[in-house]
């Protein structure tokens, strides 16, 4: 099961590529199955590929409260997304520059197809094709710095909420 | 302290100034001077005839100056008489509502059209005295009443039976109907006067309380709020000839009386406190309550006010400065302990002569020159203290005091970004969850600056706080066409 170009340009890093670039990204694509409930990517482990989905419908889990010891907040603070196909993103595509912890979790809601790109196979394209490496490179950093932006104001919003929460 | 009350009650600002264009002050030099001037025969100084002209000016230009005050008194009289007994007579009806009033009505209707068409189908083959169904309810309305103009008369045996029911019935009904309108008028009257009935009323305010300085506290009010006086509750447990005569002296006040305790949220709740403009909590000495135990009455009454109403400004009494932590504790907006402004009274009265009667004038709430809160027009914002303050001298002869700055409270909307996150719905629900009140009852900040420098720059949180003789007219700030001079000869945009 290859990714079809058209579907390929969907995705929001991949937007500046041109065909035959897409057909490269395409090859080092790995279509991988993961059944219903089945993990994803795991909070808190290291990783390093990057997921696209193909079919199905994968659950987002996030934690917004730390864990400390036995007092396990995780079980009520959460966040939950739904992503589908459909939406044409991309999951853990912060390991393809980094090797960091994953930040959220990721499970099958129904059987999915997913595909997977790691971080070797990527690096190798990008130094053998450094244009492409450069383009997606570019909306890597994209993503990344929006997410800065946004999760400054959401440091703001909360000492705000703080502030207010202590002055009564 | 009681003229504090009254001014500090006013809408907000912990500052011990006027709210809302009203007035405090002293007496005008105006009379004293047309009085020398009668006296001595001699020509106005060019100081007085520069004030003599501005004040004619502004009186064209629709100013309460002082000598058209008795006709616009008039019109308001007039007015009010009307409004008062329009009330009357919707409270009559809601009084009615609680009766069997409606019910009589309706079973006098359903026998009238009963006894019509049966009078009609008896009488009129026989008979047709009655030309037709209209007739026949004629017929039944004239005798059920009891009026019997004898127009229409039965002639039939039958007819004069069904006759006979409807007077009956009708003496019955109609008397039951005269009786139940009568009893309400009455009952409410005696409630009224014990302080029994209900506060109906919206933007009014509550007085808790009483003592000695109770009728400055209204005298204030009235001065500060006329023309249009709002409603005023009195709770408290004031024998009935001293409300009466409270009530009697202030006959421009609609007053509503509720006895009974203040710190009793039953009693407040029959106040329509949630309803109410503003509430005064007096320290009270009213029903045998010891005035030295009144800080702690006042505090219970205060933490009621707020528990059921936390939007309404609330401005407490305190005899004793040292339980204002407990109040602030309460969210109460102003505080104000009596004789707090005695020492600096005193103390100037010793230091310089003329000083104290200074600021007592300033304090008064009679006639003459008052202190008054004005809101600035849009097109201030942006300029300097400097140049509002030629504009209110130039124009309005009033010296610019204070500027009053409020910044509103934060909500919770304030805090969240346009498209709602997750950390959005976090804050949210951690703030539902608290199951606390975090933002309804968060306050605005008001700050005030006394003598404010001339290079600040107005922002549209600012208010203008002027000592002059008469209230700054809003419609001439906001008159467009109105172009004055500012400064060097700079005329004002638009």
């Amino acid at each position: 099961m290859i990714p079809e170009i058209d579907f390929l340009r969907k995705i929001y890093i991949f937007q500046d590529l041109v065909d035959q670039e897409l057909e490269f990204i395409a090859q080092i694509m790995t279509p991988r199955e993961f059944p219903s409930g089945e993990l994803v990517i795991e909070e808190g482990k290291q990783g390093d590929s990057m997921y696209v989905i193909a079919e199905g419908e994968v659950q987002v889990f996030k934690s917004l409260t730390m864990k400390f010891g036995e007092d396990d907040f995780r079980e009520t603070e959460k966040t939950l997304i739904t992503l589908r196909a459909e939406d044409h993103v991309v999951i853990g595509e912060m390991s393809l520059i980094t090797e960091a912890e994953r930040s959220a979790t990721v499970t099958a809601q129904i059987d999915s197809t997913l595909y997977e790109i790691t971080r070797e196979h990527f690096l190798n394209l990008a130094w053998a094709k450094p244009e492409l490496g450069l383009k997606v490179t570019l909306r890597l950093a994209e993503l990344v710095s929006q997410r800065l932006k946004k999760s400054g104001e959401d440091v703001i919003r909360l000492t705000t909420a703080l502030s207010i929460a202590l002055s009564q | 302290m009681n003229i504090g009350a009254a001014r500090a009650f006013f809408k907000s600002g912990p500052f011990p100034v006027i709210q809302e264009q009203e007035h405090l002050g002293f007496r005008t030099p105006a009379r004293s001077r047309n009085a020398a001037k009668r006296r001595h025969g001699q020509v106005p100084s060019p100081y007085q005839l520069d004030v003599e002209t501005k004040f004619d000016i502004m009186g064209h230009r629709g100013f309460h100056g002082r000598d058209r005050r008795p006709h616009t008194r008039d019109i308001t009289n007039v007015k009010i008489d009307l409004s008062k007994w329009m009330q009357t007579y919707t409270e009559a009806f809601k009084a009615l509502q609680g009766t069997h009033f409606f019910r009589v009505v309706t079973i006098t209707g359903l026998l009238i059209i009963l006894a019509a068409m049966l009078m009609f189908v008896v009488e009129y083959p026989q008979e047709p005295v009655a030309k037709g169904v209209w007739d026949a309810i004629w017929w039944a309305i004239v005798t059920m009443t009891t009026v019997g103009y004898g127009d229409i008369v039965p002639k039939t045996v039958f007819g004069r039976i069904i006759g006979f029911g409807v007077m009956i019935s009708g003496v019955f009904l109609v008397s039951m109907m005269t009786a139940t309108i009568a009893s309400v008028f009455v009952s409410q009257r005696i409630k009224e006067g014990k302080g029994l009935e209900d506060v109906r009323d919206r933007d009014h305010i509550v007085v808790c309380g009483w003592n000695e300085h109770g009728n400055s506290v209204i005298q204030g009010l009235v001065n500060l709020l006329r023309p249009r006086i709002p409603v005023v509750a009195l709770v408290n447990e004031l024998p009935r000839e001293e409300v009466d005569a409270i009530l009697y002296r202030f006959k421009d006040i609609q007053f509503r009386f509720v006895r009974g305790n203040f710190t009793k949220e039953e009693i407040l709740a029959r106040a329509n406190i949630k309803r109410a403009r503003a509430a005064i909590v007096l320290a009270d000495a009213s029903g045998h309550h010891p005035i030295e135990a009144a800080d702690e009455r006042t505090i219970f009454g205060a933490l009621a006010i707020k528990s059921m109403a936390p939007k309404v400004k609330t401005c407490a009494e305190l005899r004793n400065p040292e339980n204002k932590e407990h109040l602030r504790r309460a969210n109460v907006d102003e505080i104000v302990v009596r004789g707090e402004q005695n020492a600096a009274i005193l103390a100037s009265a010793a230091a310089a002569t003329g000083l104290s009667t200074v600021m007592k004038l300033l304090l008064n709430v009679e006639e003459g020159n008052k202190l008054w809160r004005v809101r600035l027009p849009d097109r201030f914002v942006g300029r300097t203290v400097g140049d509002l303050n030629t504009f209110f001298r130039d124009k309005f002869s009033a010296i610019l005091m204070a500027i009053v700055t409020e910044t509103s409270a934060i909500r919770l909307e304030d805090i969240m970004s346009q498209d709602a996150t997750a950390i959005d719905d976090f804050i949210k629900r951690k703030f539902e969850e608290s199951g606390k009140d975090f933002f309804s009852s968060g306050k605005g900040r008001v700050s005030v600056q006394i003598n404010p420098p001339f290079d600040y720059v107005l922002t549209k949180n600012d208010a203008a706080v002027v000592l002059g003789r008469d209230r700054p007219a809003e419609a001439s700030l906001l008159e467009k066409s109105l172009d004055f001079v500012v400064g060097g000869g700079r005329s004002e945009e638009k």
